[in-house]
């Protein structure tokens, strides 16, 4: 996992040698080996500053370097001894503040746009090239070995009644076919109005229910909109991620299980924290969503959720939970 | 009672008592004088009093008058009863005085309790009874400390005023009660006198708060001890919402006169006949319009995306074919927000969860009125809240709205900062 804040050189060697590549090596043939690594990214609360920082990934083989000198960004990919190259990035970028080697040839490239929405790119290499990108509403969710991106799909970032979140699943090794299911082949920006829907990259893994499945994600009715918790868990084995969503006054947590040996489709489960496990029994003071999860881990297969409940009278009380992956039940399909 | 009138009340005692001492006076010239009181063989005499300096609000169990000719309890008669105490301050009114025990004929133990809202004067300690009657000077030294004004809450600043002896210093603690804790911080080596209170914002947790209370520790001067003078509980004429420190990043309407991309092929429906035409739009300003909400076109006047708007339900069955948010833009009059009201650029602001969805209990709801302080306490920009942040999940962020027009990113339009914010309601 790489993930952090600008750390020195020495602690990011030897965080990215300990957590992601010395481990990933033995488990998976795709992943990145141990290189001298040296990556500079912007912190997790970063704000928008009007100046591009540094932003680069360095492993012994292969740099990745945000070129923002002037204003066509790029990314400068320079491979052993051959020629660098350059890699055009949008236009419509507002801040680079990640890049991921997320295999031998490929890296991830996050970025912030406008209006809080959030950009995510793969460059392959080589020739070196934008293979595919999406919008997502919300910060897409990176699994530690930088394979799976969980995110919200993309919705116009102000001025609909309501939203819905609907959680998608990114394989950053994937092929643009199996990461757009859902799209007509027709791929690229549009010439004309098209059977075109740059919303639905990744493949649905919530909700899944009839009639939630595949519906729009704005103005959706009173009650009826699912919206996010929590943020997103990983387990250390990036085999599972958990999440909480709320829905009419009930909360949920989510748990998506990756697909076995990064082949098939991801499962999903869900328990709905019901009864005394209710977080949103506000006793006449409805409140159920983000504020009511203090937090969310993993404890082997079991989910450790903390939860704060806010009476109508009286101080907040907090509950902490363990619940076992035997409570979760497969997502209504 | 002199326990509760405040300086309002002492100042209205005062013409009663100048009443009373006339009618006294007039009382003394129709009837014939008292005699001496003849079961006491004499009249008592005040030498000292110890301690004879009182703070105001503290109770002295042990203030020993020394003298003559007290009559004790069990000499007492009922021409001549137990030597009575009583203490009047400089304007006449009474200091409470309980406990009296008059121990000899030179010795009486007396408790007394200066209220707290005695200001620094001379009372007048007096034994017997007139007009057989001992007297003695003691000093009231004023020691208080009260919130004064809490009207500028909203930037963490509160007033007191602290009462004691020249020369006096204390410690200050000053609490603010909030839902679900109380922040306590303190205030260091503070003298007499108004002192305006600036809370420490970055230390001061996210709560709404509603009163304030403390306790002032006052070294006092002349080798007295600390004393600990509570500070009564002050309720704010509002709630004092606090948020922390919050990032207001921006989002514009961007218009298409701004924007330097080419073209692409773009519908444009009209909610009020549900029909549309094809058109060709700038390809930038498609974009910055599906992620900013809104956008300003060069020929169709203000548009959304087909996404943030209710024409899906409106028009079903005549939209364009394949609608979606990146071929689909909708003709409005005025850019709204969830608040149902025009958002005004630099002015309003959008938060989460939506400020109008009385469901979702939000902290702000629409119209709240925020501060946006810096660590000085002092207010740099004020928003009003007036639109739905998606965006801005997890606190301490809230998306301002700017009268900027780019249609460029790459941080054209920047955050407008992080500020201490807060409202009250």
């Amino acid at each position: 996992m790489t993930r952090g804040v600008f750390k020195s050189n020495k602690t990011r060697l030897q965080a990215s040698c300990l957590r992601m590549a010395c481990v990933a090596l033995l488990l998976l043939p795709l992943s990145v080996p141990c290189y001298a690594q040296q990556v500079k990214e912007l912190p997790s609360d970063h704000g928008i500053t009007g100046k591009q920082p540094d932003v680069y990934w360095h492993d012994a083989d292969i740099h990745f370097d945000l070129d923002a000198s002037t204003k066509d960004w790029g990314v400068v990919v320079q491979q052993g001894s051959n020629p660098a190259e350059r890699v055009p990035l949008p236009d419509y970028l507002d801040q680079v503040y990640a890049i991921h080697r997320v295999a031998p040839n490929r890296a991830l490239l996050l970025a912030d746009l406008p209006a809080g929405a959030q950009f995510a790119g793969i460059i392959e290499t080589p020739p070196a090239r934008l293979i595919d990108s999406f919008w997502s509403a919300a910060k897409p969710s990176l699994s530690p070995d930088n394979r799976y991106i969980l995110f919200v799909r993309f919705y116009p970032m102000h001025g609909a009644d309501s939203y819905d979140d609907q959680y998608r699943l990114y394989d950053v090794l994937g092929t643009r076919a199996s990461n757009w299911p859902e799209r007509p082949a027709q791929d690229g920006p549009p010439t004309a109005p098209v059977s075109y829907d740059p919303t639905l990259a990744g493949i649905p893994v919530y909700p899944l229910k009839a009639g939630e499945l595949g519906r729009e994600n704005t103005n959706i009715e009173d009650g009826q909109a699912h919206e996010r918790a929590s943020e997103i868990i990983w387990s250390a084995d990036s085999r599972k991620a958990v999440f909480a969503d709320a829905q009419g006054g009930a909360m949920s947590l989510v748990v998506v299980t990756m697909p076995p040996g990064g082949g098939g489709k991801p499962q999903t489960a869900v328990h709905m924290l019901v009864g005394s496990e209710n977080a949103c029994q506000g006793l006449g003071k409805p409140l159920c969503d983000y504020r009511n999860v203090r937090s969310i881990a993993w404890d082997g297969d079991n989910v450790i959720v903390a939860l704060r409940i806010w009476p109508q009278q009286g101080k907040t009380i907090d509950v902490d939970l363990t619940i076992p992956q035997s409570k979760f039940l497969p997502a209504s399909k | 009672m002199r326990k509760t009138l405040g300086k309002k009340g002492r100042n209205l005692a005062r013409p009663f008592l100048h009443a009373a001492t006339l009618l006294f006076l007039l009382s003394a010239t129709i009837c014939p004088a008292s005699p001496p009181n003849p079961g006491c063989p004499t009249s008592p005499t005040i030498a000292s009093v110890s301690p004879s300096t009182w703070f105001a609000g503290k109770t002295y169990n042990n203030v020993v008058i020394t003298g003559t000719g007290f009559t004790t309890a069990d000499k007492a008669t009922a021409a001549c009863p137990a030597t009575p105490v009583s203490i009047a301050a400089a304007d006449g009114s009474a200091v409470p005085v309980s406990g009296v025990n008059v121990a000899s004929a030179t010795r009486i133990v007396v408790t007394v309790r200066p209220p707290a809202n005695d200001p620094t004067e001379t009372a007048t300690v007096t034994v017997g009874t007139t007009p057989s009657t001992g007297t003695a000077s003691a000093q009231i030294e004023a020691l208080s400390a009260a919130i004064t004004r809490t009207n500028q809450i909203v930037n963490g600043i509160v007033e007191v005023r602290l009462d004691a002896p020249a020369g006096s210093i204390g410690n200050l603690n000053l609490n603010l009660n909030g839902e679900n804790g109380t922040y306590s911080q303190s205030f260091l080596s503070l003298p007499p006198g108004s002192k305006k209170i600036d809370f420490d914002l970055a230390s001061v947790p996210p709560e709404i708060y509603d009163t304030a209370d403390g306790i002032w520790d006052a070294d006092l001067p002349a080798g007295s001890r600390v004393q600990s003078v509570d500070v009564a509980s002050v309720t704010f004429a509002k709630e004092w919402i606090y948020l922390g420190l919050t990032r207001f990043s921006q989002y514009n309407t961007p218009y298409e006169s701004q924007c330097s991309g080419g073209s692409q092929r773009m519908y444009v429906f009209d909610r009020s006949s549900c029909t549309y035409i094809s058109t060709q739009m700038n390809s930038d300003f498609v974009i910055q319009t599906a992620l900013n909400g809104t956008g300003m076109s060069v020929d169709y006047g203000l548009l959304k995306p087909i996404g943030a708007t209710n024409a899906r339900k409106l028009c079903k069955g005549k939209l364009p074919p394949e609608a979606s948010t990146a071929n689909t833009l909708v003709r409005v009059a005025a850019v709204t927000g969830s608040c149902n009201t025009a958002i005004t650029a630099n002015h309003s602001v959008a938060t989460y969860p939506n400020p109008n969805d009385a469901s979702a209990n939000p902290l702000l709801v629409c119209h709240d009125s925020l501060n946006l302080d810096q660590a000085d306490n002092t207010t740099v920009y004020t928003r009003v809240v007036a639109d739905n942040c998606p965006a801005c999940i997890g606190g301490n962020h809230i998306d301002s709205y700017t009268d900027n027009q780019a249609c460029e990113a790459h941080g054209a339009i920047g955050d407008l900062g992080n500020f201490y914010t807060s409202t009250t309601r």
